[in-house]
Protein backbone atom coordinates (compact mmCIF):
# COMPACT_ATOMS: atom_id res chain seq x y z
CA UNK A 1 0.00 0.00 0.00
CA UNK A 2 1.10 3.34 -0.94
CA UNK A 3 1.99 5.77 1.64
CA UNK A 4 -0.58 8.66 1.97
CA UNK A 5 0.52 11.63 -0.15
CA UNK A 6 0.98 15.73 0.90
CA UNK A 7 -2.27 17.28 -0.84
CA UNK A 8 0.04 19.32 -2.91
CA UNK A 9 3.57 18.30 -3.25
CA UNK A 10 4.43 21.15 -5.49
CA UNK A 11 7.19 23.49 -4.14
CA UNK A 12 6.31 27.12 -4.14
CA UNK A 13 9.02 28.46 -5.50
CA UNK A 14 11.74 26.08 -7.28
CA UNK A 15 15.09 26.69 -9.02
CA UNK A 16 16.55 23.84 -11.17
CA UNK A 17 19.83 23.92 -13.00
CA UNK A 18 19.60 27.69 -13.38
CA UNK A 19 22.28 29.45 -14.93
CA UNK A 20 22.08 33.29 -15.37
CA UNK A 21 24.54 36.38 -15.67
CA UNK A 22 24.96 39.59 -16.69
CA UNK A 23 25.57 40.22 -20.58
CA UNK A 24 28.55 37.51 -20.99
CA UNK A 25 29.22 36.99 -16.90
CA UNK A 26 27.68 34.10 -16.01
CA UNK A 27 26.92 34.62 -12.08
CA UNK A 28 24.89 31.61 -11.19
CA UNK A 29 26.66 28.23 -12.34
CA UNK A 30 23.57 26.20 -11.92
CA UNK A 31 21.37 26.98 -9.24
CA UNK A 32 19.07 24.48 -7.13
CA UNK A 33 16.66 25.97 -4.78
CA UNK A 34 13.44 24.57 -3.48
CA UNK A 35 11.16 26.88 -1.05
CA UNK A 36 8.39 24.58 -0.20
CA UNK A 37 4.75 26.18 0.77
CA UNK A 38 4.74 28.37 4.42
CA UNK A 39 8.67 27.41 4.84
CA UNK A 40 11.04 30.32 5.21
CA UNK A 41 14.35 29.96 3.79
CA UNK A 42 17.79 31.59 4.54
CA UNK A 43 19.88 31.90 1.69
CA UNK A 44 23.61 32.87 2.96
CA UNK A 45 26.81 33.73 1.53
CA UNK A 46 29.14 36.03 1.33
CA UNK A 47 29.37 39.14 -0.95
CA UNK A 48 29.53 37.85 -4.74
CA UNK A 49 28.07 34.70 -4.38
CA UNK A 50 25.37 35.52 -6.54
CA UNK A 51 22.71 35.44 -4.01
CA UNK A 52 20.82 38.83 -5.15
CA UNK A 53 20.74 36.87 -9.05
CA UNK A 54 19.08 34.27 -7.43
CA UNK A 55 16.44 36.13 -6.11
CA UNK A 56 16.66 38.60 -9.62
CA UNK A 57 15.58 34.87 -11.68
CA UNK A 58 13.11 34.00 -8.80
CA UNK A 59 11.17 37.23 -9.53
CA UNK A 60 11.45 36.93 -13.55
CA UNK A 61 13.83 40.37 -13.39
CA UNK A 62 16.66 38.07 -14.97
CA UNK A 63 15.91 35.53 -17.16
CA UNK A 64 18.13 32.37 -17.19
CA UNK A 65 20.62 31.02 -19.98
CA UNK A 66 19.63 27.50 -18.97
CA UNK A 67 17.91 25.60 -16.30
CA UNK A 68 14.33 25.77 -15.22
CA UNK A 69 12.36 27.84 -12.77
CA UNK A 70 9.24 26.81 -11.60
CA UNK A 71 6.40 28.75 -9.64
CA UNK A 72 3.87 26.31 -7.78
CA UNK A 73 5.20 23.67 -9.93
CA UNK A 74 4.69 25.68 -13.04
CA UNK A 75 7.68 26.62 -15.40
CA UNK A 76 7.75 30.15 -15.48
CA UNK A 77 11.02 30.95 -17.23
CA UNK A 78 10.53 34.17 -19.11
CA UNK A 79 7.77 35.44 -17.77
CA UNK A 80 7.35 39.17 -17.09
CA UNK A 81 8.24 40.21 -13.59
CA UNK A 82 5.29 42.64 -13.43
CA UNK A 83 3.08 39.88 -13.88
CA UNK A 84 4.80 37.39 -11.44
CA UNK A 85 5.03 40.48 -8.96
CA UNK A 86 0.49 40.93 -9.55
CA UNK A 87 0.24 37.36 -9.02
CA UNK A 88 2.27 37.04 -5.72
CA UNK A 89 5.49 36.74 -5.73
CA UNK A 90 7.22 39.95 -4.49
CA UNK A 91 10.95 41.15 -3.88
CA UNK A 92 11.75 43.63 -1.29
CA UNK A 93 15.32 44.43 -2.78
CA UNK A 94 18.47 45.22 -1.70
CA UNK A 95 19.20 48.74 -0.14
CA UNK A 96 15.83 50.93 -0.37
CA UNK A 97 13.39 49.31 -2.75
CA UNK A 98 11.57 52.96 -2.15
CA UNK A 99 11.47 56.34 -3.96
CA UNK A 100 12.83 59.29 -1.70
CA UNK A 101 11.32 62.20 -3.61
CA UNK A 102 7.53 60.52 -2.68
CA UNK A 103 5.91 60.65 0.63
CA UNK A 104 5.00 57.88 2.87
CA UNK A 105 1.76 57.31 1.51
CA UNK A 106 2.43 58.14 -1.93
CA UNK A 107 5.10 55.11 -1.76
CA UNK A 108 2.14 53.05 -0.87
CA UNK A 109 -0.35 54.31 -3.05
CA UNK A 110 2.10 53.22 -6.14
CA UNK A 111 1.09 49.16 -4.97
CA UNK A 112 -2.42 49.89 -5.99
CA UNK A 113 -0.91 48.38 -9.60
CA UNK A 114 -1.43 45.26 -7.90
CA UNK A 115 -5.52 45.71 -7.89
CA UNK A 116 -6.79 46.68 -4.74
CA UNK A 117 -7.89 49.49 -4.23
CA UNK A 118 -5.69 52.32 -1.86
CA UNK A 119 -7.51 52.02 1.65
CA UNK A 120 -6.89 48.15 1.44
CA UNK A 121 -3.43 48.85 0.56
CA UNK A 122 -2.53 51.28 2.80
CA UNK A 123 -4.53 49.71 6.04
CA UNK A 124 -2.31 46.81 5.19
CA UNK A 125 0.58 48.73 5.34
CA UNK A 126 -0.21 50.64 8.22
CA UNK A 127 -1.24 47.66 9.85
CA UNK A 128 2.22 45.82 10.13
CA UNK A 129 4.24 48.68 10.69
CA UNK A 130 2.37 51.28 12.16
CA UNK A 131 5.20 53.77 13.01
CA UNK A 132 4.40 54.36 9.10
CA UNK A 133 0.93 55.82 10.08
CA UNK A 134 2.80 58.61 12.04
CA UNK A 135 4.65 59.52 8.96
CA UNK A 136 2.51 59.18 6.22
CA UNK A 137 2.67 62.99 4.89
CA UNK A 138 6.74 62.73 5.28
CA UNK A 139 9.46 62.45 2.33
CA UNK A 140 10.77 58.59 2.09
CA UNK A 141 14.17 59.90 1.61
CA UNK A 142 14.35 61.61 4.52
CA UNK A 143 12.92 58.89 7.25
CA UNK A 144 15.56 56.55 9.21
CA UNK A 145 17.30 53.60 7.76
CA UNK A 146 14.84 51.18 9.61
CA UNK A 147 12.35 52.99 8.45
CA UNK A 148 12.90 53.14 5.13
CA UNK A 149 13.53 49.06 5.24
CA UNK A 150 9.87 49.35 6.74
CA UNK A 151 8.69 51.14 4.11
CA UNK A 152 9.85 48.92 1.75
CA UNK A 153 8.18 45.91 3.09
CA UNK A 154 5.22 47.52 3.52
CA UNK A 155 5.00 48.00 0.22
CA UNK A 156 5.61 44.73 -0.39
CA UNK A 157 2.87 43.28 1.92
CA UNK A 158 0.41 45.48 0.88
CA UNK A 159 0.03 43.34 -2.10
CA UNK A 160 -0.96 40.69 -0.30
CA UNK A 161 2.39 38.22 -1.59
CA UNK A 162 2.42 34.59 -1.47
CA UNK A 163 6.03 34.64 -1.74
CA UNK A 164 8.21 37.17 -0.10
CA UNK A 165 11.79 37.22 -0.96
CA UNK A 166 13.68 39.77 0.94
CA UNK A 167 17.40 41.08 -0.36
CA UNK A 168 20.05 42.05 2.60
CA UNK A 169 17.33 43.41 4.78
CA UNK A 170 19.89 43.98 7.90
CA UNK A 171 22.08 45.81 5.35
CA UNK A 172 23.38 49.35 6.86
CA UNK A 173 20.81 48.92 10.05
CA UNK A 174 21.86 48.81 13.42
CA UNK A 175 21.63 45.09 15.30
CA UNK A 176 18.72 46.47 17.15
CA UNK A 177 16.26 47.49 14.43
CA UNK A 178 17.41 45.01 12.62
CA UNK A 179 16.04 42.47 15.33
CA UNK A 180 12.49 44.73 15.22
CA UNK A 181 12.81 44.06 11.19
CA UNK A 182 12.79 40.14 11.93
CA UNK A 183 10.76 40.47 14.55
CA UNK A 184 8.18 41.12 11.94
CA UNK A 185 9.29 38.58 9.60
CA UNK A 186 9.19 36.01 12.05
CA UNK A 187 5.17 37.66 12.71
CA UNK A 188 4.84 36.68 8.56
CA UNK A 189 6.40 33.57 8.72
CA UNK A 190 3.75 32.43 11.25
CA UNK A 191 1.00 33.64 9.25
CA UNK A 192 2.01 30.95 6.72
CA UNK A 193 3.46 33.29 3.98
CA UNK A 194 6.48 32.15 2.21
CA UNK A 195 9.45 33.72 2.49
CA UNK A 196 12.70 33.40 0.71
CA UNK A 197 16.00 35.53 2.78
CA UNK A 198 19.15 36.89 1.36
CA UNK A 199 21.79 37.44 3.93
CA UNK A 200 25.23 38.08 4.40
CA UNK A 201 25.52 37.57 8.07
CA UNK A 202 23.72 34.75 9.40
CA UNK A 203 22.64 35.01 13.46
CA UNK A 204 19.39 37.02 13.08
CA UNK A 205 17.64 35.28 9.84
CA UNK A 206 18.83 31.93 11.14
CA UNK A 207 16.50 32.18 14.17
CA UNK A 208 13.25 32.85 11.80
CA UNK A 209 14.55 30.17 9.87
CA UNK A 210 12.98 26.91 8.80
CA UNK A 211 15.34 25.58 7.01
CA UNK A 212 18.62 27.05 5.28
CA UNK A 213 21.26 27.01 2.15
CA UNK A 214 24.99 28.19 1.79
CA UNK A 215 25.73 29.94 -1.73
CA UNK A 216 28.93 29.92 -2.94
CA UNK A 217 30.56 30.98 -6.63
CA UNK A 218 27.07 30.71 -7.73
CA UNK A 219 26.10 27.23 -6.46
CA UNK A 220 24.18 25.90 -3.58
CA UNK A 221 27.01 24.56 -1.68
CA UNK A 222 24.30 23.01 0.83
CA UNK A 223 21.16 22.92 2.60
CA UNK A 224 20.17 22.21 5.82
CA UNK A 225 18.67 22.91 9.37
CA UNK A 226 19.73 26.30 10.69
CA UNK A 227 21.82 25.39 13.27
CA UNK A 228 24.14 22.87 11.01
CA UNK A 229 24.25 25.47 8.62
CA UNK A 230 25.53 27.73 10.98
CA UNK A 231 28.48 25.86 11.77
CA UNK A 232 29.49 25.25 8.22
CA UNK A 233 28.67 28.61 7.21
CA UNK A 234 31.94 29.69 9.82
CA UNK A 235 33.77 27.45 7.91
CA UNK A 236 32.93 28.80 4.51
CA UNK A 237 33.72 31.86 5.21
CA UNK A 238 37.17 31.07 6.61
CA UNK A 239 37.60 28.56 4.02
CA UNK A 240 38.45 25.34 6.39
CA UNK A 241 37.09 22.13 6.83
CA UNK A 242 34.04 21.98 8.22
CA UNK A 243 32.76 19.77 10.82
CA UNK A 244 31.12 17.79 8.83
CA UNK A 245 33.55 16.75 6.03
CA UNK A 246 32.52 19.79 3.53
CA UNK A 247 35.24 21.45 2.45
CA UNK A 248 34.94 24.98 1.34
CA UNK B 1 6.33 25.18 8.06
CA UNK B 2 3.83 23.68 4.58
CA UNK B 3 0.49 22.81 5.84
CA UNK B 4 -1.47 19.69 3.59
CA UNK B 5 -3.97 22.21 3.22
CA UNK B 6 -3.63 25.21 1.12
CA UNK B 7 -5.17 28.60 2.30
CA UNK B 8 -7.42 30.55 0.16
CA UNK B 9 -4.44 32.62 -0.76
CA UNK B 10 -2.41 29.86 -2.13
CA UNK B 11 -5.41 28.38 -4.12
CA UNK B 12 -5.85 31.80 -5.72
CA UNK B 13 -2.18 32.12 -6.13
CA UNK B 14 -1.92 28.68 -7.85
CA UNK B 15 -5.00 30.36 -10.17
CA UNK B 16 -3.43 33.07 -11.26
CA UNK B 17 -0.03 31.22 -11.36
CA UNK B 18 -1.75 28.91 -13.84
CA UNK B 19 -2.97 31.74 -16.05
CA UNK B 20 0.00 33.62 -16.14
CA UNK B 21 1.28 34.27 -19.89
CA UNK B 22 4.69 33.45 -20.92
CA UNK B 23 6.03 36.52 -23.13
CA UNK B 24 9.96 36.75 -23.36
CA UNK B 25 12.01 34.24 -22.26
CA UNK B 26 15.71 34.98 -23.29
CA UNK B 27 18.24 36.09 -21.14
CA UNK B 28 19.70 39.39 -23.32
CA UNK B 29 16.72 39.47 -26.08
CA UNK B 30 18.84 42.44 -27.83
CA UNK B 31 21.87 40.86 -28.16
CA UNK B 32 19.82 38.51 -30.53
CA UNK B 33 18.34 41.49 -32.02
CA UNK B 34 21.77 42.58 -32.82
CA UNK B 35 22.88 39.53 -33.96
CA UNK B 36 20.00 38.66 -36.60
CA UNK B 37 20.24 42.29 -37.96
CA UNK B 38 23.96 41.96 -39.08
CA UNK B 39 22.80 38.64 -40.63
CA UNK B 40 20.21 40.23 -42.04
CA UNK B 41 21.92 43.11 -43.57
CA UNK B 42 24.93 40.86 -44.85
CA UNK B 43 22.13 38.56 -46.84
CA UNK B 44 20.86 42.17 -48.32
CA UNK B 45 24.21 42.71 -49.68
CA UNK B 46 24.72 39.35 -50.90
CA UNK B 47 21.00 39.67 -53.17
CA UNK B 48 22.53 43.44 -54.24
CA UNK B 49 25.48 41.37 -55.66
CA UNK B 50 23.16 38.68 -57.60
CA UNK B 51 20.90 40.94 -58.70
CA UNK B 52 23.50 43.47 -60.06
CA UNK B 53 25.54 40.29 -61.62
CA UNK B 54 22.21 39.10 -62.94
CA UNK B 55 20.96 42.13 -64.70
CA UNK B 56 24.00 42.82 -66.19
CA UNK B 57 23.71 39.35 -67.77
CA UNK B 58 20.23 40.09 -68.74
CA UNK B 59 19.49 40.46 -72.48
CA UNK B 60 15.30 40.71 -71.87
CA UNK B 61 14.06 43.74 -70.39
CA UNK B 62 11.71 41.54 -68.20
CA UNK B 63 14.92 39.86 -66.65
CA UNK B 64 16.01 43.12 -66.02
CA UNK B 65 13.46 44.20 -64.46
CA UNK B 66 12.96 41.07 -62.17
CA UNK B 67 16.34 42.15 -60.73
CA UNK B 68 15.71 45.86 -59.94
CA UNK B 69 12.49 43.74 -57.98
CA UNK B 70 15.12 41.54 -56.34
CA UNK B 71 17.37 45.02 -56.03
CA UNK B 72 14.88 46.50 -54.54
CA UNK B 73 14.03 43.84 -52.21
CA UNK B 74 17.31 43.78 -51.22
CA UNK B 75 16.98 47.59 -50.10
CA UNK B 76 14.00 46.72 -47.59
CA UNK B 77 15.98 44.10 -46.03
CA UNK B 78 18.87 46.40 -45.69
CA UNK B 79 16.65 49.04 -44.13
CA UNK B 80 14.87 46.33 -42.24
CA UNK B 81 18.08 45.57 -40.81
CA UNK B 82 19.40 48.63 -39.82
CA UNK B 83 16.26 49.89 -38.23
CA UNK B 84 16.78 46.16 -36.15
CA UNK B 85 20.13 46.67 -35.20
CA UNK B 86 19.62 50.58 -34.35
CA UNK B 87 16.19 50.02 -32.05
CA UNK B 88 18.15 46.84 -30.42
CA UNK B 89 21.60 49.20 -29.59
CA UNK B 90 19.48 52.22 -28.21
CA UNK B 91 16.65 49.97 -25.73
CA UNK B 92 20.00 48.82 -24.71
CA UNK B 93 21.83 52.05 -24.52
CA UNK B 94 18.80 53.83 -22.54
CA UNK B 95 18.51 50.99 -20.46
CA UNK B 96 21.82 51.82 -18.67
CA UNK B 97 20.67 55.92 -19.04
CA UNK B 98 18.04 55.36 -17.10
CA UNK B 99 19.59 52.67 -14.18
CA UNK B 100 22.06 55.48 -14.22
CA UNK B 101 19.77 58.45 -13.70
CA UNK B 102 17.88 56.52 -10.76
CA UNK B 103 21.07 55.73 -8.82
CA UNK B 104 22.13 59.64 -9.27
CA UNK B 105 18.76 60.68 -8.12
CA UNK B 106 19.33 58.45 -5.20
CA UNK B 107 22.48 59.59 -4.28
CA UNK B 108 21.47 62.95 -4.66
CA UNK B 109 18.65 62.93 -2.40
CA UNK B 110 21.34 60.97 0.19
CA UNK B 111 23.32 63.71 0.20
CA UNK B 112 20.28 66.74 0.52
CA UNK B 113 19.15 64.29 3.21
CA UNK B 114 22.26 64.26 4.94
CA UNK B 115 23.27 67.82 4.98
CA UNK B 116 19.70 68.40 6.20
CA UNK B 117 20.72 65.83 9.53
CA UNK B 118 23.77 67.68 9.87
CA UNK B 119 22.14 70.94 10.21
Amino acid sequence: MMAPQPADDRALLELRGIRAGYGIIDVLHGVDLRVERGQVMALLGPNGAGKSTTLGVASGQIHPTAGRLLISGRELNGVRPEALARAGVCLVPEGRGIFPNLTVAENIRMMTYSGGSYADVQSRAFAQFPRLEERRRQLAGTLSGGEQQMLSMARALATDPALLMLDELSMGLAPIIVEELYGQVAELARSGLSILIVEQFAQTVLGVADIAAIMLQGRIQRTGPPAEIAEELTAAYLGIQSPNGGDH
Amino acid sequence: MSDDTPSPRLNEFQREVDELRITGGRANPERLAVTVSIVLFLAAVVIEIIAFLQSSNADDLRDQTDMVILALLGVVVAMGAVAMFLRASLTRWFRYWLVRLIYENRASTDRTVEALNED
